[in-house]
């Protein structure tokens, strides 16, 4: 019943999107209120089952939920057609991007020692070089900064990490997210994770022209 | 200035916020001395909390006795506009009797660590995803107010009013939540995980857009209204501080206690 995001990597995604547009440019009917109603309660319906799921049951890729996602932007792409507005395409474009995007996206974790490289399953190697810990005067910690050195075929490249703070290189952005304990002769390595999001700025789009819509409706 | 002091600045707002509350009864129309008491509270109120900034050394947002503090604050802002704006006499002391409700709980039961910030929590997203986001819960609680008034008198002609705190609360919901999933694509690496506060946050959103939506469509009765901004509200309580107590929703990324990751 899991859904493996995988079988639908590029160019399936991108079909399924334009059968998504089509359906919903054909389907005159579904832009009624009445329809986005009855899509904006189903995917209420699963986002509550989902708020009472136990830790760890990945909900999320199954599919009732994503079903409901998908009809929801059968809904929302209906009612585009036929009556432009921000707060929908906003909505619709991150939604669109976010489901779809998935599929070509991967993350995982890494643990980046100081001695030798490790690099799989990136098309890179990492070394740690060094690891501080900032703190306030009290002593507990303010931030971590993880100097980090990143080589490829032709280049090497030294980038320090600090959480919040990612670091993007070949199309992967990096973050700190542990470290290992000191045990007297500084921090023996630190735990990075790992991202890709090929549609990553399409998300970031339909995000901010939602905020812009919302702005503007509170000031209409 | 510490949590120490509170008693006193809680005091006096509260009791500038009766009185103003209770001058918002009489005569017709807004009350000018209701308006003069009520602001002197909220200044009362934003002092101790600009204080405790100071003093913290960064911004009192992070425990939950923090965000309390600046519920009961955005509450009788709200609370004033919904009054200058639509002249219910009995929104002020609503919203007196919920900021009350808050400022006791601090008084009492202060899980008000002077936690200094984690690095988890240095990100310029910080201020502006919480302060949007308790403003909104503000708004909201305004309007569960009136849809509690609107079932038990159902003579009342509030869902108006209720839709434009929704409107404006709705907003300010949706600023919150993105704004959060900008920062949570820079410190987790994605824009949403489906993390239980993230699961919450996006049935309350539904709740209270669903409302817009049927708001437009021909429902005859009121009380589905007025049930739907109820459980539009309690679905924000849960996510607001509720997955605290959700046994299978404690592991939460959300979560900046002291024993936790908060990773």
């Amino acid at each position: 019943m899991i859904i493996n995001p995988h079988w639908f990597a590029f160019p399936v995604n991108a079909l399924a999107g334009l059968v998504i547009i089509f359906v919903g440019w054909r389907a005159k009917k579904l832009s009624s209120i009445t329809h986005i109603v009855i899509a904006l309660a189903l995917v209420l319906a699963v986002c509550l089952v989902q708020g009472f799921m136990p830790a760890g049951y990945p909900f999320t890729r199954t599919w009732p939920f994503v079903v409901a996602l998908v009809w929801l932007l059968v809904v929302l792409t209906s009612a585009l057609f036929r009556k432009p507005s921000l707060t929908y395409f906003g909505l619709w474009l991150a939604l669109f991007a976010g489901v779809l995007g998935a599929a070509d996206s991967y993350n995982g974790q890494l643990l980046v020692h100081k001695d030798g490289f490790s690099g799989a399953p990136l098309p890179f190697e990492l070394r740690l070089t060094e690891f501080t810990v900032d703190t306030y005067p009290g002593g507990e910690p303010m931030d971590y900064r993880a100097g980090i050195e990143l080589s490829d075929k032709n280049r090497t490249v030294n980038k320090t990490l600090r959480v919040n703070h990612p670091v993007s290189f070949k199309g992967h952005q990096l973050y700190l997210s542990d470290y290992g304990k000191d045990r007297g002769d500084g921090i023996p390595y630190c735990i990075l994770m790992y991202t890709r999001q090929p549609w990553r700025w399409l998300v970031l789009s339909g995000i901010l022209l939602m905020m812009a819509a919302a702005l503007k409706s509170f000031f209409k | 200035m510490t949590w120490a002091h509170f008693i006193w600045f809680a005091v006096l707002a509260l009791a500038a916020w009766s009185a103003g509350s209770a001058a918002a009864f009489s005569g017709k129309g807004t009350n000018r001395m209701a308006i003069v008491f009520y602001v002197g509270g909220i200044i009362v109120y934003g002092l101790f909390i600009g204080a405790l900034w100071i003093s913290l050394e960064r911004p009192p947002l992070v425990t939950m006795g923090e965000t309390r503090l600046w519920y009961s604050f955005f509450l009788s802002i709200a609370g004033l506009i919904t009054y200058l704006r639509w002249k219910y006499k009995w929104i002020l002391s609503s919203a007196t009797l919920l900021a009350l409700v808050f400022t006791l709980i601090n008084l009492l039961r202060p899980e008000i660590h002077n936690q200094v910030l984690m690095p988890a929590l240095r990100s310029i997203w910080f201020i502006p995803h919480v302060t949007v986001y308790i403003f909104s819960y503000a708004l909201f609680a305004s309007a569960f107010l009136l849809a509690l008034t609107g079932l038990i008198k159902p003579s009342a002609d509030v869902l108006s009013a209720i839709d434009n705190l929704c409107k404006a609360g709705l907003s300010f919901f949706t600023i919150g939540m993105l704004l959060g999933a900008i920062w949570a694509k820079q410190a987790w690496g994605d824009f949403w995980s489906w993390d239980p506060k993230e699961t919450w946050a996006a049935v309350t959103w539904l709740l209270y857009v669903l409302y817009l939506h049927t708001r437009k469509m021909n429902v005859k009765s009121k009380k589905f209204f007025y049930l739907l901004i109820v459980s539009a509200f309690i679905s924000l309580q849960i996510g607001w501080y509720g997955i605290n107590y959700l046994p299978w929703a404690s592991h939460s990324i959300h979560n900046y206690s002291p024993n936790s990751s908060g990773k």
